[in-house]
């Protein structure tokens, strides 16, 4: 487990150079990390209960996140504003979140040990019919009752929808000012609530049903567990969270980019938890915020490190995309390498041969 | 009480169970023994509910417990009647510790969570379950930290983790326990019966599977035989108060009787003849030299075995499953690490892995044809010739280019053809793919897979596992002839000890990974059985 404590260590010190690079004020970055956390902080709990069962990491967040964009649209649509909005476009993508979560986990359960690339898959499928729904099908299939949002030759939803009906909604309840520190104390608390939620079901039986299934689905099923439900509980739980994580995020922002909102959702939470000490077997409450927490601040330091360094800004941008796919990459492999070592076969031939070769 | 009426179960057209009546009653220990094939493992499954039995199309006959007519179809099922397993292959979670493996899925949780959130979503007690496991583990005698990861634990101790789980359960009614001494070592297994006859006293019925005979007597109020998966005889059996080590003369002769009807009348089809045994000749120099060998095969070790093979002989190794018979073939071939001495043909051999061992025309035919022994997508001609081409450079167009070398499908192709019509595999033709061809076919094509590579020394572990009866007898003379034709060396483990009678010159038995002693093939069943549960022909009364 050594190994993998090396990659916050990794992302701490590559902060701590770009933030001496980057030459910003602490509370400016401080700020931008507090938005980062209530912004991406629920998406990237959503990660945490498939990869403790086993299902690796679950790029069909994606779907969720595309479930509350849906729910978001149509309250537009129905021109549904404030609270009475919020509860409708929450409603619609939870519910429509657990149907997909079911048919995902549905998928999944053909697929054992190839999860990941499937889950991958299923985000671009599922993205694809999401654009065809919204940018074909409405004006010509479905008859749009808010004009506004659609564009103006009359056959689908505008690129860019504005959300003054929700703007500030949630983002500045109990807002907090300490200096010249924001602290939005609501949304903290939620994605608090979140995240002990998601640690409280680790801790329930049904947590340790995901962690016995995780590590063997065949002595699983032997010992009576019921994988396959088991598996789908995990990819509609985590559906669902990622709906919500995305309904927060696009509130934050206060535009929803109706076709491309979802992108990269999947590969950023990833990165997050991966920076964070996750790996692909084993993934906490404390990986999730502490990846936050670090990945971001890099995120948003590395930028402003590259131009004054490069004289470059484009390159910080370059160097943001390195960041998140080289976590992920590094992660996978460094896993793959642990899982060899971990084989029975392996560690008993090194000592035997050392003893009595 | 649990009640079999008339169960039957076939699989893949061949009978595995026929015809079973048992009556088991709660608080008695009932012993089924048999030899291997006789059924007692599918009689387990049925029991238990596993998933191969309805994936294999079900079993005939009526399941009663306790006067209700019962069927499970998953194992879920059997345990929510009260019918618990310990399986001989470990179902525990290593990375759970001990006392999360003996209290899962009866986990304890705070009452206040279970009425808020349901059952599922009770929040778990760790100490509560941590306290649990201590008791559990007390009353049975077993000495354990709760808070070992169950990964890390020797497999013995996994057994008695195996077991505290099932003790655990409230509302057990049965017990199954599928050989739970076969990994053992003689205190643990004592021990093992006690807590047996302590989980029997409190009004619970166990199964009691083994191979071992002297422990059968020690603990189980009544022994059903199966042979050839009928109910040979079922008879009363009066428990020692207290396992015992040493054998009493009666319990002796009670071994041999349960040794006889385990094994009772066998037909000889596929028989050498005495001419065709190799000459003993004490002056040839062996092939093989084994000096205080060891390969650590997980689950099948092999401990210190001092052996010479003669060229041209048929050499049987048997023991029990996990005493160490397969790890012979496989250690020397390199796929697991090994220790002591080897010399092939007078030389020492100092690092082991199969493509040096190729090179040395040292073959191996593996037991698990279907995970290692065939490419199973691929076409029979590619399976037969695959071995040579890659290791041997045989079936290979003649090219200047070194690298660039092409296989000769006209040779590959002739060769596969012959291979066919001598060893009479049954297949469509020779591009079938070698997925869809039977068992005793599948072995087939790995013998001649095995043959282009013209081995003198070949290793044959299991050749006649999981294939049908005519299949087998015509697998085994096929070594006979590659014995005789190629002038080969054959080194053959089986459970099957009638076979390894019928076709080998001297059979080696093992328990517990080191050599009991070496019997000719002229020896009785009833003989071999007692070297199988470790006493030595030469040394009556005591154990290896």
């Amino acid at each position: 487990m050594a190994v993998f404590k090396r990659v916050p260590l990794i992302f701490v010190i590559l902060c701590c150079v770009a933030f001496y690079y980057a030459d910003m004020s602490f509370p400016f970055v401080l700020n931008q990390v507090i938005t980062r956390f209530i912004r991406d902080g629920v998406m990237v709990l959503a990660l945490i209960i498939p990869i403790r069962a086993g299902m690796g990491v679950n790029f069909s967040i994606v779907v969720g996140a595309l479930c509350a964009q849906v729910g978001l649209i149509l309250a537009l649509d129905l021109g549904l504003g404030s609270i009475s909005g919020l509860v409708f476009m929450a409603f619609t993508g939870v519910t429509l979140s657990v149907i997909v979560g079911v048919i995902i986990g549905l998928c999944l359960n053909r697929v054992k040990n190839r999860e990941m690339i499937t889950t991958i898959i299923i985000g671009f499928l599922a993205t694809s019919i999401y654009q065809l729904v919204f940018m074909v099908g409405y004006g010509t299939v479905i008859s749009p009752s808010n004009p506004e949002i659609m564009l103006s030759r009359g056959i689908g939803i505008r690129n860019m929808v504005d959300l003054e009906l929700f703007r500030n909604l949630l983002d500045t309840l109990w807002l907090l000012q300490v200096g010249k520190i924001e602290i939005p104390v609501f949304m903290i608390l939620l994605v608090a609530a979140f995240a002990v939620g998601v640690h409280y079901i680790t801790m329930t039986r049904l947590g340790k049903q995901f962690t016995v299934v995780g590590q063997d689905h065949e002595k699983a099923m032997t010992l009576g567990i019921n994988v396959g439900r088991v598996r789908i509980k995990a990819i509609v739980i985590s559906t669902l969270i990622a709906c919500m994580g995305h309904l927060f995020y696009i509130l934050n922002i206060g535009m929803l980019n109706v076709y491309t909102a979802q992108m990269n959702t999947d590969i950023f939470s990833c990165a997050a938890l991966f920076a964070g000490g996750a790996t692909l077997v084993n993934a906490r409450v404390g990986h999730a915020f502490l990846g936050i927490l670090l990945f971001h601040s890099l995120f948003i330091l590395s930028p402003q490190a590259g131009q004054n360094v490069f004289g470059n800004p484009a390159l910080g941008e370059y160097f943001r995309s390195f960041v998140a796919y080289g976590t992920i990459g590094l992660a996978l492999i460094l896993n793959a390498k642990h899982r060899d070592l971990g084989h029975p076969n392996f560690s008993v031939s090194n000592q035997v041969i050392k003893n009595k070769g | 009480m649990l009640e079999l009426k008339n169960i039957s179960k076939i699989y893949g057209g061949y009978p595995a169970l026929t015809a079973i009546d048992l009556k088991i009653y709660p608080g008695q220990v009932h012993g089924i023994v048999g030899v291997n094939g006789s059924g007692k493992s599918t009689l387990l499954n049925i029991l238990s509910g596993q998933r191969i039995i309805s994936d294999t199309g079900g079993y005939r006959g009526d399941l009663v417990l306790e006067n209700e007519p019962a069927a499970f179809a998953d194992p879920g099922q059997a345990m929510a009647a009260g019918i618990g397993m310990v399986h001989q292959e470990f179902a525990l979670i290593a990375g759970l510790s001990v006392s999360e493996n003996i209290c899962l899925s009866r986990e304890n949780i705070y009452p206040w969570s279970e009425r808020i959130f349901g059952r599922d979503l009770g929040c778990i007690n760790p100490s509560a379950n941590r306290a649990r496991a201590v008791k559990v583990l007390g009353e049975m005698g077993v000495d354990l930290d709760p808070d070992i990861l169950a990964g890390e634990l020797g497999v013995g101790a996994k057994q008695f983790v195996e077991l505290a789980r099932e003790f655990n359960r409230e509302g057990l009614k049965f017990l199954l326990l599928d050989e739970p001494t076969a990994v053992l070592g003689g205190q643990d297994a004592l021990k093992l019966i006690t807590i047996v006859k302590k989980i029997a006293a409190r009004g619970i019925g166990v199964v009691y599977v083994s191979h071992r005979l002297e422990e059968v007597l020690d603990c189980c109020d009544r022994i059903t035989i199966l042979r050839n998966g009928r109910v040979v005889t079922s008879l009363e059996n009066n428990p020692s108060g207290s396992p015992k080590t040493e054998h009493s003369q009666i319990n002796k002769d009670k071994i041999c009787a349960l040794s006889h009807s385990m094994v009772g009348r066998t037909v000889n089809k596929t028989q050498r003849v005495e001419t065709q045994r190799a000459p003993k000749d004490s002056a040839k120099r062996p092939i093989l030299t084994l000096s205080s060998f060891s390969v650590e095969k997980p689950g099948d070790c092999l401990d210190s075995l001092d052996l010479d093979v003669f060229p041209g002989e048929i050499l049987g190794i048997t023991s029990l499953s996990g005493h160490g018979r397969s790890s012979m073939g496989p250690g020397i071939m390199g796929l697991y690490p090994v220790g002591g001495k080897v010399w092939f043909n007078q030389t020492p051999v100092f690092s082991f892995n199969p493509s040096q061992m190729i090179q040395k025309k040292i073959g191996m035919l593996t037991e698990d044809r279907r995970g290692q022994g065939l490419l199973l997508d691929h076409s029979l001609v590619e399976n037969m010739t695959f071995s040579a081409i890659q290791a041997k450079a045989k079936f290979v167009k003649k090219s200047r280019l070194p690298f660039l070398r092409f296989p000769d499908t006209k040779q590959c192709l002739a060769y596969a053809n012959s291979c066919q019509k001598l060893l009479n595999i049954d297949c469509r033709s020779v591009f079938q793919k070698a997925f869809e061809l039977s068992g005793g076919n599948q072995q087939k094509v790995c013998i001649a897979n095995a043959l282009s590579m013209a081995p003198t020394l070949l290793f044959v572990n299991d050749p006649t596992r999981g294939i049908d009866v005519e299949a087998k007898e015509s697998i085994l003379a096929l070594l006979i002839q590659a014995q005789k034709t190629h002038g080969m060396t054959l080194v053959v483990s089986s459970g099957e000890i009638d076979e390894l009678k019928r076709i080998c010159d001297r059979i080696v038995v093992l328990y517990q990974g080191r050599m009991v002693d070496v019997l000719p093939p002229d020896m009785t069943d009833a003989d071999y059985l007692l070297a199988c549960s470790g006493i030595s022909k030469a040394d009556p009364g005591s154990f290896a």
